[in-house]
């Protein structure tokens, strides 16, 4: 596999339409459900994701290593699918301090994570605080990262996930509640 | 949160169809696009590099045949000096020649005469110096001639030039705005081609000549006669 990764990334830097294409059905299943988490719609997810592969095909040359095309393609479609949100939807980040209750609601949401549904994230969480929570959580950026990439402060960052935490801790005790209720009727 | 991170990761979702025809015709736009520019890029590299290179051998040639024209000129300037020298001489020579082919003859022939008379005859010696007079206003006669054709030679060039120069510029005479042009705004043009001054109504005064204002002998008013011409000249 990383072989065949390597001889097909090797073509793909000599413009190799082949090669292109085998790298596009390698990696474009896995691209589309990292774009669709943030836009949360399948057409433009899409258009997004020719777009990065687009940048990606057309500026091989600054990946120098083939292990490192997955991580590197995949930064490209995060920060593609970012910018397209910035440029189409408003979002409004409320600044809070980040203080230890909020903490401590963080540790309460880890044990529900086993049953939280991913697509309730997508779907229902607000933008603000799905964007956050995405690079945070998914894609293991430091607060400081994500500050940067959303052009917001590092304390807001912080807040903004504590919320969006808390945000799922509330969500998924309303659905446990209304599914009691409906049992018990 | 691991749990969820392990969950995304595994998340896969099937892309469209024609996703990849998509990408492959922004592709080949893309290929096409380039390809064109690296082509013009290379034809105008090449074009600038040959007018480069004709520019540089122009002036390479040009600066030489420059040289070679200033060297010409300074050689034909002191060939000309010579040659001109050595025509005048030549000439001069000849024309000593031909104006004393006697001189020679003369010379020598006065000698032998002068010796012989000197020998034989009572007064030889008026003889010889009539001749060595003559033949010294001879000489001067050339060197006069010969200073003349040398000034003949050297003194026509800017005579020339300036009668050149006085034919082909021509002067021409300056046309000025006057007045009234500027104050009433009329164009030159049509206020000199279609309206005389006077029909302007405001002119620059003409010189008054006699022959335009009437010039009565007598005026004569209710039968008295208030201005004679004969009367005051008389008078």
């Amino acid at each position: 596999m990383k072989q065949d990764l390597q001889q097909i990334f090797s073509k793909a830097k000599k413009y190799d339409r082949l090669a292109q294409k085998s790298l596009f059905e390698m990696f474009s299943g896995k691209m589309l459900s990292v774009a669709n988490s943030y836009i949360n719609n399948r057409d433009d997810a899409e258009d997004v994701l020719m777009n990065a592969f687009y940048k990606a095909f057309t500026k091989i040359d600054d990946c120098r290593n083939y292990e490192s095309f997955q991580f590197w393609l995949r930064k490209i479609v995060v920060n593609d699918a970012i910018t397209f949100i910035r440029t189409n939807k408003h979002i409004l980040y409320a600044e809070t301090e980040f203080t230890d209750s909020i903490a401590e609601q963080i540790d309460e949401v880890d044990e529900l994570s086993k049953d939280i549904d991913l697509d309730v994230i997508f779907r229902e969480m607000p933008i603000g605080y799905k964007l956050v929570f995405n690079l945070s959580v998914f894609e293991e950026r430091k607060h400081q990262d994500i500050a940067e990439i959303l052009n917001i402060t590092e304390g807001t960052s912080k807040s903004q996930l504590s919320k969006a935490k808390k945000w799922l801790k509330d969500y998924f005790n309303q659905q446990n509640t209304t599914q009691n209720a409906e049992s018990e009727i | 949160m691991q749990n969820l991170k392990s969950k995304y990761e595994q998340q896969e979702m099937h892309v469209s169809d024609d996703l990849w025809d998509r990408l492959e015709d922004k592709l080949d736009q893309a290929g096409k696009e380039e390809k064109p520019k690296i082509i013009w890029w290379k034809y105008a590299a090449v074009i600038l590099l040959m007018i480069g290179l004709g520019g540089s051998f122009w002036m390479i040639n040009h600066k030489s045949d420059m040289n070679e024209n200033q060297e010409f000129v300074n050689q034909t300037e002191s060939g000309d000096q010579n040659f001109d020298s050595k025509i005048i001489e030549s000439l001069l020579n000849n024309d000593v020649d031909k104006l004393n082919p006697l001189k020679n003859n003369s010379e020598a022939g006065n000698q032998k005469l002068a010796v012989e008379d000197l020998k034989d005859s009572p007064i030889p010696l008026r003889i010889v110096e009539e001749i060595k007079r003559e033949n010294q206003t001879t000489n001067q006669v050339t060197d006069k001639q010969i200073s003349i054709k040398k000034e003949e030679i050297s003194i026509p060039q800017p005579e020339e030039k300036l009668a050149q120069s006085e034919i082909q510029k021509p002067k021409e005479r300056t046309k000025y705005i006057t007045s009234s042009d500027l104050l009433f705004g009329v164009e030159m043009d049509k206020a000199k081609t279609e309206t005389p001054k006077s029909a302007m109504g405001i002119n620059i005064s003409k010189s008054r000549n006699d022959s335009d204002f009437p010039n009565p002998k007598r005026i004569k008013l209710f039968g008295i006669t208030l201005y004679d011409k004969d009367s005051l000249t008389t008078k």
